[in-house]
């Protein structure tokens, strides 16, 4: 396996947009170095709200799913929120049979992902602004 | 749609020649049967995930040259073939390299049984469901459960076998929703 970096990174505001850039296919063999990337970046940058966009993924297996659910955790640990889009129509079949869509959000194009991730964060504030008024009249 | 045995859909036609000419139908099935054996794919690998791509790679050839999959469509077939390989190296022989997994897919009619083996300690794939929790296993299980007409296991030669149907993995296909 060739040293190149199978993600890239790129801030969009409070986002955080990772592509999967050198593989069409994620399955057992190049699961283990996606972890470490993904997981690498949300180690050096807690509280990260990462966008995960899956446009070049033409094929994944169920030990992605794992990986993915593992990314998850991580990221809430680390006090941030993890979005994905971009998926592909089998690819969402797959999250649908597993049932993965009701744990993770899943947008569909980047560009209108971004804005309702945007909103959806500033949604959250806003509840968490009111609650803690509510908490201290 | 799941087959509820190992039994190949027949035609009208075929069903009335069938009832009429028993011994014709008998003798008919004997020359499908001795043709299909040359019909078939068979590997035997060491459990790596390597030697297992591999393998996956010449059996998506195989099926696309033989027209049960179209090019371009895939990804259920792979992902069922990649789910139960994965399976047999990691779980079944725990990634021991002494120990083998034999793949074969066979035509079998209209349909195409694909079996795979290991040298392992034996699971329980039947009593597999969807995982709730995010860190249990066996969604690969459940997803050929879902894509494949038919799955069994056999406990005694540790060989999980689906039978898929031709062209119901097409854009448009039964198993393609």
């Amino acid at each position: 396996m060739n040293n190149e970096a199978m993600m890239t990174f790129e801030e969009y505001g409070k986002l955080t947009v990772g592509t999967i850039q050198k593989a069409s296919v994620l399955d057992a063999l190049n699961v283990t170095r996606f972890g470490e990337e993904v997981l690498g970046h949300v180690k050096a940058h807690p509280g990260v709200n990462l966008m995960l966009d899956f446009h070049r993924v033409d094929y994944l297996s169920s030990a992605v799913l794992t990986e993915l659910l593992r990314i998850n955790e991580a990221v809430r640990e680390a006090q941030g929120t993890l979005r994905l889009c971009s998926l592909n129509e089998d690819i969402r079949k797959v999250f649908e049979i597993t049932n993965l869509n009701k744990i993770l959000i899943i947008y569909d194009a980047l560009e209108d992902a971004l804005r309702r991730y945007a909103r959806s964060l500033e949604v959250a504030a806003q509840e968490d602004a009111w609650s803690h008024v509510n908490r201290n009249p | 749609m799941r087959l509820g045995g190992p039994q190949v859909k027949r035609s009208g036609a075929r069903q009335l020649v069938d009832v009429l000419f028993p011994q014709l139908a008998t003798r008919a099935y004997r020359t499908a049967k001795m043709s299909d054996r040359k019909s078939v794919f068979e590997s035997e690998f060491p459990s790596t995930l390597e030697d297992m791509a591999d393998t996956l790679r010449r059996a998506l050839e195989w099926l696309l040259d033989r027209r049960w999959i179209e090019k371009g469509e895939e990804f259920c077939a792979r992902l069922c073939l990649e789910e139960a390989l994965v399976n047999a190296v990691v779980h079944g022989n725990r990634g021991d390299q002494s120990r083998k997994v034999r793949l074969t897919v066979a035509e079998e009619g209209d349909c195409c049984r694909i079996a795979i083996c290991d040298e392992g300690e034996g699971c329980c794939p039947e009593a597999a469901r969807m995982p709730d929790a995010p860190a249990q296993r066996g969604r690969g299980l459940c997803l050929i459960r879902h894509f494949m007409d038919q799955v069994t296991y056999n406990r005694e030669k540790h060989c999980l076998e689906m039978r898929m149907r031709r062209g119901a993995y097409t854009k448009g296909g039964s198993r393609h929703e």
